[in-house]
């Protein structure tokens, strides 16, 4: 049910000129990235030419050989393809590790966890490239962790996913524990008093209760874990090539604009159809028991 | 309807003790060595002050609470020994800790789900339910999507469903307003006839434990003070904190001389119960007991010192010389006599006069 709202502060125009900025702000490099991926790749590499072609989109899919053959490029989807693989991995080791830390914060004492919920916020204090290189130390050949035994793992795919957890711990605990917190946890008591095991009550109360929380912390941590950039190319080496290192490259050393708009539209693309189906699926089922998952999902 | 419950047994709390740390790294005592028996479909209200280790009790014998000293036992399972999701007791929360993401008729099922029941009879089991609380035209609804006398109404059915030996009910009425407490009062005492269970409820509202309660324990500092029946606890309250506790009283700590009991100006007959050679004698009063009207058995002079007329009888306060004031209920046909500031013969009734027991000399 909506109901309509008047403010009692006033006039709602009041907020017109912070969303406009707002709207400019988010809008403005979205529409030129978009325009972009719709230019001809200038002469000599770098900028466009204004010129409207759909050239950047093909070429993700199709290449042409020196004859003028065209064939089918599989190059920039297996890119496309390993990078969502390692996002979900990302996503499932920040589940595996959050949802168990927000719950236990969540259980603490109103003081503690106010003091557990800064802990966590800490690493947000330090700039992202110190925090990476910090961890390059650490999984470096001879670094701290292969002195106490463990194999070198800098410059693996395991570097990258341990770097990219990291970074993105904090934003699947704080909105699973933004939920849990609010949660009756006379609802567990309630579920032993009727009988279900432990396991039941985890999967069937605690867990369902907590899903929008779970959710968000899928999306916010999935998402910039798709098209990271600093950790694949500093701890991963770039030795697999991954969605954020290949747009990065074509405004860079590949001076190929269009491409890197059209592959960035591309990631935005896929993002908003995942979440919009998602969102989708919730609206039609909310129009049966009018709930709603309004303000949880970016 | 008459719903039978599975095993009708007789609740026995035997010399049970429990101890926390607080916060501070002090020792509580919540409950120091309580003994309590509730037979098979009584209804039995805990009743006492928050913080008295009454809730400690009901969480034990559900077992989110395990005690340090004594026994648990219904009929002849040791209840203490088995943890919470196998003991044949089922609770009705304070805050009713409805799953919020399902149902009512979800939440219902879920403990029979627990147990493994065919989905035909779980059915039939939530319909059941649903029938005894009266929800079944909300059977669909969230929780959050019901008022607080529904969310009420789901917790007691879900409870309910498992057919417990023992149904606990913690504060069940405490988040409602005073009107819908009145209306789940009458709702608590059909349902526990149609059931038959045993219902064991903790309040700390004393007019909620005399509606409800065939028998009442009046709980302090972890102890049970008395157990009796609503009358016995009111007419015959054992100590000064139950008189306190129950209904409203006066205490008097007196000297006896010769046939009569005397405190500062006032003199009361000698009750039953008094030995002769007893130096102090601790009785009490109920304001309803007293009177400024001629009859009953003259105590000595006051003076009124307020009066407060509410509607069907007027509480009156009267003034001793000694400055000590004593509350008596005087009927509103008075009214016109009762001017503040005059001196009164003060009345009492003799049979109303309670013997108590110093506070912790039990």
């Amino acid at each position: 049910m909506r109901v309509k709202r008047s403010s009692p502060y006033g006039p709602a125009r009041a907020v017109y000129p912070a969303l406009t900025l707002g709207a400019v702000l988010v809008g403005a490099p979205l529409l030129v990235v978009t325009l972009y991926s719709f230019l001809k790749r200038g002469s000599f590499g770098s900028g466009v030419v204004y010129k409207f072609t759909s050239d950047a989109y093909s070429s993700i899919l199709i290449q042409t050989n020196l004859l003028g053959e065209h064939s089918l490029n599989s190059a920039y989807l297996g890119i496309i393809w390993r990078s969502i693989i390692l996002a979900s991995a990302v996503t499932i080791f920040c589940l595996l590790i959050g949802v168990p830390t927000a719950i236990w914060i969540a259980l603490q004492t109103p003081s503690r966890q106010r003091i557990l919920v800064l802990l966590v916020t800490i690493p947000f204090w330090v700039n992202v490239l110190a925090r990476t290189y910090a961890w390059m130390l650490l999984l470096a050949d001879k670094g701290l962790l292969s002195k106490i035994g463990a194999p070198t793992l800098l410059y693996t795919n395991w570097a990258t996913l341990i770097g990219l957890s990291y970074a993105f711990l904090p934003f699947m605990i704080l909105p699973v524990y933004s939920v849990a917190e609010k949660l009756d946890i006379r609802i567990l008591e309630a579920g032993f008093d009727l009988g279900a095991s432990g396991w039941r009550v985890l999967t069937k109360i605690l867990l369902p209760s907590l899903k929008f929380g779970i959710l968000s912390g899928v999306a916010v941590v999935f998402i910039p874990a798709l098209g990271a950039y600093v950790q694949p190319s500093l701890l991963g080496g770039n030795k697999s090539m991954l969605i954020g290192s290949l747009i990065n490259d074509q405004f860079g050393e590949s001076r190929n604009w269009p491409l890197g708009s059209a592959l960035a539209v591309l990631l935005l693309a896929m993002t908003v159809g995942v979440l919009s189906a998602y969102k989708w699926r919730e609206w039609t089922r909310g129009k049966r028991n009018a709930e709603s998952v309004d303000g949880i999902l970016p | 309807m008459k719903v039978e419950s599975e095993s009708p047994a007789a609740l026995m709390i035997s010399s049970v003790s429990k101890s926390f740390i607080d916060p501070r790294g002090r020792e509580v005592k919540a409950l120091r060595d309580v003994t309590l028996s509730v037979g098979a479909g009584e209804f039995v209200v805990l009743l006492g002050p928050s913080g008295c280790g009454k809730t400690t009790l009901l969480r034990s014998i559900a077992g989110f609470e395990s005690i340090d000293h004594g026994s648990i036992t219904l009929g002849a399972l040791a209840l203490d020994q088995l943890p919470a999701n196998k003991r044949p007791v089922n609770t009705v929360f304070q805050s009713y800790a409805l799953f919020p993401h399902m149902s009512v008729a979800e939440n219902i099922a879920f403990g029979l789900e627990s147990e493994g029941l065919a989905k035909a009879s779980i059915e039939e089991r939530v319909r059941e339910m649903l029938e005894l609380v009266r929800l079944v035209e909300l059977a669909d609804r969230k929780p959050r999507q019901m008022s607080g006398g529904q969310q009420q109404r789901a917790a007691l059915a879900r409870a309910l469903a498992k057919k417990p030996s023992v149904l606990l009910l913690d504060e069940p009425l405490a988040a409602l307003d005073l009107k819908l407490r009145r209306t789940m009062q009458t709702e608590l005492k059909r349902i526990h006839k149609a059931t038959g269970t045993t219902f064991l409820l903790v309040t700390h509202d004393q007019t909620e434990a005399m509606a409800l309660g065939e028998r009442i324990a009046v709980f302090s500092e972890g102890e049970i003070r008395q157990f009796g029946t609503p009358e016995e606890i009111y007419e015959n309250p054992r100590d000064e904190f139950v008189a306190s506790f129950i209904g409203e009283s006066t205490s008097f700590l007196c000297s006896q001389e010769s046939d009569l009991l005397i405190f500062e100006s006032l003199t009361f007959p000698r009750i039953e119960g008094v030995t002769r050679d007893a130096s102090e004698v601790h009785i009490s009063v109920r304001p309803e007991d007293f009177s400024l009207q001629q009859g009953g058995f003259l105590c000595g002079r006051v003076v009124i010192a307020d009066r407060i007329f509410n509607g069907n009888s007027v509480d009156l306060s009267v003034r001793l010389e000694s400055g000590k004031v004593i509350k008596i209920l005087a009927a509103v046909s008075e009214l016109r006599d009762l001017v503040i500031g005059n001196e009164r013969d003060l009345f009492v009734n003799p049979k109303k006069i309670h013997l108590l027991r110093q506070s912790g000399k039990i």
